[in-house]
Formats: C-alpha cells, structure tokens, sequence
C-alpha cells in the first residue's frame, strides 16, 4: 500500500514526478497562429415535425434546390440560408426496425445496438485532448434516460451512452469560475478517487497470481478501466492548475429555468458558445427534449401550450398550430445559435466558419423513422457550400454517408462511420 | 465471434497437453481411412473438395483427428447436417444409403464422444465473468436491502449469440463502467446505511369516513367516485382514464414522509363484482401536485381486491420512495426550503373502453348502497309518474280539450289554460329527461366493478426491523474507530465477496478506512467509502474462480454459481452457513438447495432472466402496434403480453409440469388483460393463472403467444420469416443460415409490382427460385404455419394484402365510410383468405399451428428438449457450450426426458454436472 505514502504533489504531477506538457498551452499558440480549432455542434429534437405538405407548419421546402422558401417553422433561419443546407431523404437503416420514439441513441451513432461510438465522441477521442473538457454533453432532462428513451445523445467507443448535463450554473462553474474553495474540494474529490483507484489496483494484485490465461485477460481489462479513471485524475488535476478562461457574468442568463423555456433553451446554447469560444471544448452535443417521458416533454405546458409535445406529435390533427409553433419556437433558438456564431470574428472569418453543426431528429412525422428532418450548418472553413435544399434517395443513401463526410472535414481519418456505404463529399464540400 | 472460439480452443490445446491422464487416448484413424473416407469420397467430395470447397467445406483439408486437430467444430456440424438429412443435398441424384450414413455418423459420434473426455480439461471453460446488469441491481439489493433499480442508468449487455447476456467473454468493462459503479455503490450505501440513532417515522391514518363532500373528495381522470357514510366507492375509468382519488392533496391532510427509505402503505378495502363477476383492481400512485393541472405519479403497486365492501381487507403496498416522482425541494416565497407535498392516490385500476352513459356526478350519490337503490327505485316511480302526466297533458294539448268524466263531452280548454299547460309540459319533460339519464347511468353503474375504500395508512419511513440490514455489517454501534472498522470490513467483504476472506488481503482496505478516518473522523462516513470500495472490487464485481489448473470448486465457489443461477444475486445466510460448514458440498447437499432455493420468491428472477433471454421475448417491447390495424387494442395488453410467457415459464416450473407444455398444453397461463384479448372467459384479476383451454380457444405453448406473434412482426401484420427464424433459432436450436451479404433483392422479372405483392406471395416465389430457395425453404414454412394469428397474436382466418395495405394508408384522408373515416372499414373489404398450409424440408406437409405443434411433439421433441438443456447448461455456466461438452448435454438431455421434461430435474442435474461442479484452466 505503498501509494498512500507518496507526497500527494508528487504523486499529481504523474509518473516518475515529471509534469505532463499542458496541451491548453499548445491550442492557444495554435490559434494565435491563426488557425482555429474545428468545432463540432449536434442537436436532437424529438418526436419530429409537421411533413404534410399543404400545411404552412411543413418542416420540409417544397422546392429542392437553391430556390427553396423556408415554411414557417424555419423562417428563423432566413439571414442565415447561404450558412446551412436543408437536407430531407436521409435515415439510419438499421433503427428503421424500431418504434422511432426508441431511437435517439442511434441518430449520432448510426447504430441501435449500443455498438458504436457517436460522431461528436469520435472527434472528441482527437481533438479533447487539447482542451479542458473532453466533449461537453447536453440535454434538457440530463442522465441517460432508459435504452429506449434516451436522455443523451452521446455514445463511447464501446457504444455505451455517457450521461448528459443540464445543470447550467454548474457546468458554467466547472468551466469558467475558478475559486480557492472550489479549487480546493475538486482536488480533494480528486485526490479520494485517486486513493480509490490506488486500493483497487492494490486489491487486483492479490488475485492476479492465481489465474489462468484468459482470465488473466479479464482482469487486465478490468485493469484498464481502473488506471483510465486514475489518468483522468491525473489530467483534471493538471487543468487544476492551469488559469480558467475568463468569461463575463453577463455573457449568459444562469438564472434561467426551466419555467421560462426561451431564456433557458439560449443558455444551453450560451454555454455551448462559450465552451467553443474559450476553447474549452471542441464537441459538443445538446438533446433538446426526450421522447415523451415526462421532464422536458412538459415545456410546451409552461409555454401555454395544451398539451406536451408528445401528445401533441400524437394528436397532430388537432394541434398543427400547436405543433408547428413550438417547432418554430425550438429553431429561433437555435438560429439563434447560428448568429451568435456568426457574430464572433475569428481570424478573417467567424466562428460559425469553423463550426460544423448538425440539427435534426430520427422521426420525420409520428412514429416514421424515415426522412429525417436535418440542417447541416456552419463549417465553411472546412470547405463546406450551403444555400440548398436536398432530398436524397432513401434507398442509396444513409444518414451515415453524411457522417462520413462530416469526419472527413473534421479531418478525422477514418473512411466510415457505422454502416455508411459511401460519403456525401461531392454534394456538401467545394 | 466463431473465430475468437476457435482461436481459443487452439490457445487451450497448446496450453493443456501437459495434463496427466492416466491414459492418453487417441484418435481412430485407422477406421476413418479405411470406412469412413470411401464413403465421403463417393458422395460428399464433388462439391467439398480442394477445388469446389461449397460452403467452406473441403474434406480434403479437415483432420480427421479430433482429439488434436482444431477441425472439431466443423465435423460437428458435418454429423448435424447428415443426421438432418440436409446433406447430401436433396436433389442430387447419387444418395447414401442408411448403412452408408450409419458409417460416417457412428464413427464421428464415437470420436466425439472420446474426444470430448479426453478434452475436458480444455472445454467446459468458465471465464471469470463480470455480473450482469440485472446481477449486479439483485446482488445490491440482497446486500444491502435498498429496493430500487440500481442499474437503471448502467447500459445494457450485451448478448451472445444465443441471446445469453452473462456469457463471461463477453461481458466487458470501461472506465465509464467503473466510475459509475463508484457513484451507484456511493448512493446505495448512503441509503443503506441510515444512521446510528433510528430516524422519526411518520405515521398516519387517514379515514374516508371522516372526510366530507366540501372537503373531498377530489375525482380526478374522468371517474366518478362516491362519498358515502361507509366509505369511498370507485367506479372504472373512462377511455384508459384511471379513476384516482387522492386523500393528501387536501392542506387539511398533509402526509408528512421522508425523501429516503421505503414507505408502507395499507388500504382498507372491498370490491364489487361486476355483471360477469370479475373483482375490481385496487391501485395506489405516489406522486405531487406540480401546478394547478399538472399532476405527476407513478403507480406504486396494484391487487385485485377479492373483499366484499361489508367484509373489508387490508391491502398493503411497500415501496422504495426515491423510485417515486417527489417535487423538487426549493425556495417557497418566504426563501426557506419546502416543497410541495406528497400525494398517496388511492384508486381503482379498471378501465372502460367504448360508449358508456354520461355520468351525472353526485345527483345519485347519496349515503351507502342501499340508499341508493331507495333513491333509484324512488326515482323510478317519479319517472313513471312524470310519463303519466306527459301523456295527458300531449293529448290535451293536441286536442286541445280534457277529458272530463265517464260519457260527458271533452272539456274544451282556454287560450290561457292552453299556455300553462304547455308550460306544464315542458317542465314535466325536462323533469323526466333528467330521470331517465339517471337510471340509464345508475343501471350501467349497477353493472361495473367498484373498488369500496374505508381507510388508507402510512408509515414512513417504514423499517422490517431496526438496525436496517446494511448497519449489521458494521457492528455495534458502542465499539469506536480502527477496532470496530477491522471487524465491520471483514464482515461485509465476506458477505460481498461470498467467501471466506484473509487478513492480508483486507490490509489495504483498513489501511484506507484509517486514512479516511484520520482526515475527516467521522465513522459513517469513512467505513461508508471503504464498503464502496469492497464493492468496486473484482473480488464483488466478478465471479472469481482463482485458479490455473484443474480442480473441483470449493463449496463458496458453487454456492455462488448456483444463487447465481437461480437467484441472480449473491448466497443467502443459509447458502453461505452451509459453505461455511463444508469444503465441498454433496449431491444431496445440492439438491436440497435446489428445492430450496426454487421455491423461494427469489426464483422467479430465473423465470423471467432466463426465459427472456432463451426466447428473445422483450423484442417485442420495441415494436409499436399499428393504431390503424389494431383500433382496440390496450396499451396495458402488451404489458401482460410481455410477462406471459415468463409466467409461464414459472408454472410449468414451480408446478412441476413437463417442459414438452412449452410446445402444447391444454391451459393457458394468463390474467385477466391478457383472458381478455385472447377471447377466454371467466378470468378475473390481475394475477396470472392457469386456465384450461380447448382447441377452438387456439392457445396452449409457448408458439401462439402474443408475445411471440408481435415480437416476430412489423407491428400491422403477421411476418413468416421472422417467425420461422425465432422457431427455428429458440425452439429448435437450429440456427438458420446467415442472410447471404450482399446478395441483391430478388424479384420476379416477369412481374413489374413485385415488391408491391403481399409478403407472403415474395416469399412463394422466393422459395421456387433456386437461389433463395435453399434458405427459404428452411425457414418460411414454420413461419407459414402460424398465419392464422396476426401481429398480435389474435386468430384470424383473413389477412389482409399488403399492398392495398399501402393503397389504402395513403388513401385514407379521402375515404368515408357512412360518413365517417374508419380505417378498419376499407382494410375489411381488401381481406384475402389465411393460407396455413407449410410444406417442411423434411417434406412433410402440414396446415396451421395445431398440426405445427403435433408435428413438433412427434418428430422434434428431442432437438427440443436438447436446445432447452443446451441453453439452461450455457445459462448456468456463464459460457456457450462448445463442442466439447457434447457427451454432458446428451446426458443431461437423456436424464431431462426420463425424467418426463421436468426442469427442477434438468436443474439439479446441471448443478450435479462436473461441469458445474469443477473447474477447467
């Protein structure tokens, strides 16, 4: 038990007492060199939209191409038009198979057997470690909900999905307030969990000795679960140290509650704006509301709304105002967002240049898992051309081959994404 | 995953040749040249040779030797094919005869079963394997005695092959595993622990009998419910509505409850009987008032009351509170902490679909039952009164004269008497109107079911006994500091390791204990961490059987595999006093703790993990049943749906039926929902039973359940090929070939709408072409047999087509029928006739699921009865069985048949096997 003895500064400052570079350092020469860090944005909606084309509430234009005209549920996004393309046609294949209230876990994975890792976690594995926080996970509910109502969008590589947050006062305190007290209880909090870790491993030694072959493999993976946990100390202690980012009170409400949805929907897109300003984080990811299982689905109530926005997807005959005026409501927000973005300078461009930001849902109108409603925003830096509307054919082309074209411009290496057959390059990047 | 295994027996064989036997056999070669070979030459080696290798298979390269060679596997599956007559292929002309098959089957059933003894060290490996997510929630369950779904936030397992999830090679970990078995230990022990001093309870009672009609009761839901003098009286709701009435909401009867901890709940009630005789459901929520309108609740529990209302019965319901919706505690205007209150909704279950009279809330009710027949047969009397009178004055008016006696002229009526009594008339009927919604209510009231109510207790929060389970790990509460720590943590690491544990292991964890005690001097919370990090050892988190070489296990090694397998948590007291007691437990010892253990609650854990597993039947959880097909059908169906065939399971079980009823019986198991939809009468109550069935009923095994019928469809209409797949693959245990890759769709050039045809059209032509033909016609024909139940599970003798089907949908804004828009109504006009008739590989012929289920009995009871043995063998193992284990399932099997089909037999049998008992490195 020889770890519990180790001066407690040494032991933080890693293996064999050597300081670990701070990577933080690095992205801030980086983009002092003028070149910005890629960013990407996701976000979910549930319980689709209005597809009936004779109502003025239809999500989707009536014309594909350059000379579409947004209906008026997306009028938001007007100024905004030759920034993001509306894309209809697109699905994952494989969560067709399901109840599509059951598949929000699959619209960044690709995959309803909790197989595979989510894009923004994908590009989070490269780019999270240059910056504090690895990936920044977002939902109005928070949790993981159940496997067939989820409460997060964000998968691990094993497939398995990460809990979100939606404590906003927190998550900005986390990121952006540094105090002594604060300071002091996380490297307290730290240090705990690092006399956990040093006990397991202690613990482990004492079976090793005595197992066979492929045991032996099942402990070392148990292992590894265990010394990951213990280099995550290590690295949240090293950022301990390192100067929070300064962010002005008023650039975000923290006051906002649920009680009031649009000044509590801007937050969560404060705080991602802020996150990717500092360059705290570089992947984030934002579920705006579950499929009907209480908690956020009640925000239309608060809004005046009838009923929640299930009943309402269910009862759309009767509620197509309803409807259509809260779909209008959850894209000013994120219009919102887009400008915001927009607004902030970087380099010769802006920030949304260097931001890829997907928005949209798993089911087009009720219980139809085809033809997902999606806006592909941003990312003009990395090469991205915008100003259209395209409706793709459900039989050649999944919602994967326009993942593959979004790792390609982030410039991740990899040439798929779960079950993609080919990418959307030609279509989307100059 | 076939490679993986591969590659690991080859790992095994490298690594175990070195084990003694007394002595080594080998294999027979000699006979394979000289018999064996010929035979395979003349028949098997045009299309299985170097050149042709059909299938991956070239006997040319395959060793022959079994007890060496890494060829096992594939001369399993030659033996499989031969002896299912699949091979050689149907249509080729040159055939073995008996004689010649006999040859090729005998010599590798021999070798097998040598091979296998020879092999043992090297099969019947059990990797060290992580609990289940279920394993894990029961295990702290036990451990600890907090009731809640700890696991509810932990991702699901995956499952192998077999659909098995506690298969040890796969049964991974993460770090975001390991931090969340951090956080779920950290929150358990906070509420297992409690304190030293035992908190307030909170009690109270709360009689309906004091309440009044000013102040309660509140009818939320669209019920009505009746204040009397004796009580409450609930009645069904309305369209799925439940009808609730709440006791607490009311400021004047605050309920006081702790956040934490279980709470208890009795209900003093009776219930009346309905027209057909069936007793009401009682149910009780938790749950708050969020604003005006806003009501949130979960169900805490429900029971079918089975009390008259003159004789009530105590009901009681316990729960863990923090599984319950609690409003958020926050600042109240004034700035302190409060939050709004705790409701206990009391309420009936019952709903009622369809037309029903209006209700007039309140104008009957009156005080009791009796009064209130008094009052409807008073009323009665009054509306034929009023009748009377409306006749008279209608005929006076319209005459505009009276009658005035016996044989004296009418007496002719005067403008203004005229006016008063049209006055008269419209009071007179209006009056009588109001009467006769009355009666019509109160005659439809007369035949529901109602829940009577008197009283509602609490206790909160309510303790078994006192200290709470967890506190008895840590010792007196007298004994102070490190000392008290020692004896605490070997305590519960005994108990959480399920083994006898050694100082020098523990010094680790007193070491910790000391340092958290040091920093923070608080017991509670020091031997708090430390237990977690008992907990977040392998020692808790796996099933570890150190060893690396062959030995029996010890008694706590099998003790903990047994609770495992029919518990799915950790040894009780007795389990673990009689591991205590003895280094190896006996045959007798194992099967006393079989019946034991079987015939605790805790077995049915077993019936529900294992059948789910065995026969895949939560998929039908994620499939929605289509509105526009199935109007009807209830929401809470699918929910009894989803238990009735681990019900079943559970009767054939504890009831010690013949495991050949999962193929056929002549009951059904099922409550009153499920009766319901399936058309069978005379069913009462939430709780499932047997009930006889007859033929015409078309229930009785496992193949027609609902579950089943909607789990193997698209949510609208009945698919063959995926019921064909589950038989073959659940019933049967043989897999059907893997959908060819990359194969395109085929369809019939000569017939532009192919893909508009009906499914079951595709699927005929599929099975002529001969490309598909091969699997199809392996797999559809047991799927065809089942067409006369539809998606769910309903007989049917029409079906309808698919492609009018899509016609129709999007057609259906436009179509009327009398005026109104019914789906239903265009989808009966496009109707075609059900064709059950199945021709099986074996060419047999057959029509509908009885035949389907006579033939199963006849000629597959026995690739039934091993598919079963195999699986409940993998289940109890933790691991596939491999090839290797082949001579100890056809044991297994043949001690399961003798026995007539028994699974407690099956059970002990496995718990008896060396497999079990030993273990291989």
């Amino acid at each position: 038990m020889k770890s519990w003895k180790i001066d407690r500064r040494t032991m933080l400052k890693g293996a064999g007492g050597v300081a670990l570079a701070l990577p933080f350092l690095d992205v801030m020469a980086d983009s002092k060199k003028g070149t910005p860090p890629k960013r990407l944005a996701c976000m979910f909606f549930p319980n689709g939209v209005i597809t009936n084309q004779k109502s003025e509430w239809c999500w989707f234009p009536k014309e594909q191409g350059k000379n579409y005209k947004l209906n008026k549920s997306l009028e938001s996004l007007e100024p905004l038009r030759n920034d993001l393309s509306i894309i209809g046609g697109l699905s994952h294949p494989e969560a067709r198979k399901y109840v599509p209230h059951a598949t929000a876990g699959s619209f960044l994975t690709s995959s309803m057997s909790l197989s595979h890792i989510s894009i923004d976690q994908a590009y989070a594995q490269e780019a999270g470690q240059h910056t504090r926080a690895h990936s920044l996970i977002l939902s109005v509910d928070g949790g993981l909900g159940s496997s067939n109502r989820t409460r997060t969008i964000s998968y691990s590589k094993y497939g398995q999905p990460i809990a979100a947050e939606n404590d906003i006062h927190r998550i900005f305190n986390r990121m952006f307030v540094s105090n002594a007290a604060s300071k002091k209880e996380a490297r307290k909090a730290l240090m705990k969990k690092k006399s956990m870790v040093d006990l397991i491993l202690e613990n482990a030694k004492s079976i090793d000795r005595k197992l066979g072959v492929q045991d032996k493999a099942k402990l070392e993976e148990y292992l590894d679960s265990v010394r990951e946990i213990e280099r995550r100390v290590v690295r949240a202690d090293k950022w301990l140290d390192t100067p929070m980012p300064k962010v002005a009170p008023k650039a975000i409400n923290l006051k906002a509650e649920r009680a009031k949805p649009e000044d509590y929907f801007r937050a969560f897109y404060d705080l991602m704006f802020l996150a990717f300003q500092t360059d705290t984080t570089r992947a984030a990811t934002f579920q705006k509301g579950n499929e009907g299982d209480g908690g956020s689905d009640d925000i239309p109530l608060l809004m005046g709304y009838p009923k929640g926005h299930h009943y309402m997807s269910h009862n759309i005959a009767k509620h197509i105002a309803d409807y259509g005026r809260f779909d209008q409501f959850w894209i000013q927000n994120f219009s919102y967002f887009l400008k915001k973005l927009k607004d902030t300078k970087e380099g010769a461009a802006n920030m949304l240049d260097n931001t890829l930001v997907l928005y949209g849902s798993t089911t087009s109108k009720l219980h139809y898992g085809r033809n997902y409603p999606l806006i592909l925003a941003g990312g003009k830096g990395m090469g991205y051309k915008h100003g259209q509307y395209h409706k793709f054919d459900e039989e050649k082309y999944r919602m994967s081959d326009l993942m593959v074209t979004m790792q390609n411009s982030l410039g991740m290496k990899a040439e798929t994404f779960g079950d993609s057959t080919k990418n959307l390059n030609d279509v989307f990047l100059g | 995953m076939k490679k993986l295994v591969l590659l690991f027996a080859a790992l095994l064989v490298a690594g175990t040749l070195s084990m003694s036997f007394a002595k080594e056999p080998t294999a027979n070669l000699s006979q394979y040249k000289s018999k064996v070979l010929p035979v395979i030459n003349k028949y098997c080696s045009d299309c299985h040779d170097s050149e042709n290798e059909e299938g991956g298979v070239n006997f040319e390269k395959m060793n022959p030797d079994l007890f060496t060679g890494q060829d096992g596997e594939h001369w399993e599956e030659v033996l499989n094919q031969i002896n299912r007559g699949d091979m050689p292929p149907k249509k080729k002309k040159k055939q073995p005869g008996a004689s010649e098959r006999e040859i090729i089957t005998s010599w590798l059933q021999g070798e097998m079963t040598r091979a296998a003894q020879f092999r043992k060290s090297t099969g019947g490996k059990v990797v060290m394997r992580r609990l289940t997510r279920y394993e894990y929630n029961y295990t702290l369950q036990d451990l600890l005695d907090v009731q809640i779904n700890h696991a509810k936030n932990m991702p699901e397992d995956q499952s192998n092959e077999h659909g098995l999830q506690n298969s040890g090679l796969l049964l991974g970990i993460n770090a975001n595993q390991m931090e969340a078995y951090l956080e779920i230990t950290d929150r358990a022990l906070k509420k297992a622990l409690w304190t030293a001093e035992k908190p307030k309870i909170h009690k109270g009672v709360i009689d309906a009998r004091s309440l009044t009609k000013n102040s309660y009761p509140v009818s939320l839901g669209g019920g009505d419910t009746e204040l009397t003098a004796e009580g409450i009286y609930f009645t069904p709701g309305f369209y799925g509505g439940p009808n609730i009435f709440s006791y607490s909401s009311n400021p004047r009867v605050p309920v006081r409850i702790s956040r934490i901890g279980k709470i208890r709940i009795s209900v003093k009630a009776g219930g009346l009987p309905d027209a057909a005789g069936k007793m009401p459901r009682l149910r009780v929520w938790i749950g708050y008032n969020a604003d005006k309108n806003n009501w949130t609740k979960k169900l805490v529990g429900e029971v079918t009351v089975t009390s008259s209302p003159d004789k009530p019965k105590v009901y009681e319901f316990i729960t863990e509170i923090s599984e319950l919706p609690l409003a958020a505690v926050g600042p109240n205007k004034q700035g302190k902490l409060s939050a709004r209150p705790v409701i206990i909704f009391v309420g009936q279950g019952d709903e009622v679909y369809g037309d029903r009279p209006l209700s007039l809330k309140r104008q009957i009710g009156g005080r009791g039952l009796a009064t209130m027949d008094k009052k409807f047969q008073a009323s009665k009397k009054r509306y034929d009164v009023l009748r009377k009178k409306s006749q008279h004055l209608n005929d006076a008016i319209r005459k505009k004269s009276v009658d005035a006696g016996k044989d004296i002229p009418r007496k002719p009526l005067s403008a203004a008497e005229l006016e008063t009594y049209k006055k008269e008339l419209v009071a007179v009927n209006k009056e009588s109107k109001a009467l006769e919604i009355n009666s019509e209510y109160y005659a439809w009231l007369k035949n529901q079911r109602r829940v009577f109510a008197v009283s509602m207790e609490y206790e909160s929060p309510y303790f078994e006994s006192w200290p709470p389970k967890a506190r008895t790990y840590i010792g007196s509460e007298s004994a102070k500091g490190s000392q008290r720590a020692q004896i605490a943590i070997k305590t519960f690491a005994a108990t959480a390791w399920r083994r006898p544990v050694n100082d020098e292991e523990l010094k680790p964890y007193i070491e910790g204990f000391n340092e958290f005690y040091a920093e923070s001097s608080d017991f509670d919370d020091s031997i708090k961490l430390t237990m977690g990090m008992v907990m977040a050892s392998p020692n808790f988190l796996y099933l570890v059987e150190p060893s690396d070489k062959h030995r029996a296990l010890s008694s706590h090694e099998v003790a903990s595999r047994l609770s495992y397998f029919l518990w799915s948590s950790l040894p009780d007291d007795e389990l673990r006093k009689m591991a205590n007691a003895k280094s190896s437990l006996s045959s007798n010892d194992l099967e006393d703790q079989v019946e034991r253990m079987l015939s605790d609650p805790k077995a049915r854990r077993f019936a529900k993990h294992f059948t789910e597993q065995w026969l895949d039947s939560t998929r039908m959880e994620g499939i929605a049943v289509d509105p526009n097909f199935y109007p009807g059908f209830k929401p809470e169906t699918k929910e009894s749906m989803r238990r009735e065939p681990i019900e079943y399971f559970w009767h054939v079980l504890s009831k010690n039926r013949s495991a050949l009823e999962f193929i056929d019986s002549n009951y059904a198991v099922v409550d009153e929902t499920l009766a319901d939809h399936y058309q069978l009468t005379g069913v009462s109550g939430v709780a499932f039973r047997a009930v006889p069935v007859t033929e015409g009923d078309h229930r009785g095994g496992l193949l027609t359940m609902g579950n089943f019928m909607l789990g193997n469809s698209d949510g609208g209409d009945s698919n063959p090929i995926y019921r064909g797949k589950w038989l073959l693959e659940k019933i049967l245990d043989e897999g059907p070939p893997p959908p060819p890759p990359n194969v395109e769709q085929i369809v019939d050039e000569k017939n532009p709408n192919f893909d508009k045809l009906p499914l079951i059209e595709q699927l005929a032509f599929h099975r002529k072409e001969e490309a598909c033909a091969g699997c199809h016609n392996k797999l559809d024909p047991w799927g065809l047999a089942l067409e006369n139940f539809d998606a769910v599970g309903n007989w049917r003798t029409t079906a309808s087509l698919a492609k009018e089907k899509k016609i129709a949908e999007s057609n259906r804004k436009q179509i009327k029928v009398n005026g109104k828009q019914t789906f239903e109504a265009i989808r009966r006009g496009l109707d075609m006739k059900v064709n059950a008739v199945a021709k099986l590989p074996s060419g047999h012929q057959l029509d509908g699921a009885i035949e389907l289920k006579a033939y199963l009995l006849k000629h597959k009871h026995h690739e039934f009865s091993e598919a079963l043995v195999r699986t409940m063998f993998a289940y109890a193992l933790g691991r596939s069985p491999e090839w290797t284990d082949k001579a100890e399932i056809d044991r297994l099997t043949k001690t399961f048949t003798a026995s007539g089909h028994k699974l407690n037999v099956l059970i002990s049998a496995i718990v008896n096997s060396r497999s079990f008992r030993e273990r291989y490195s």
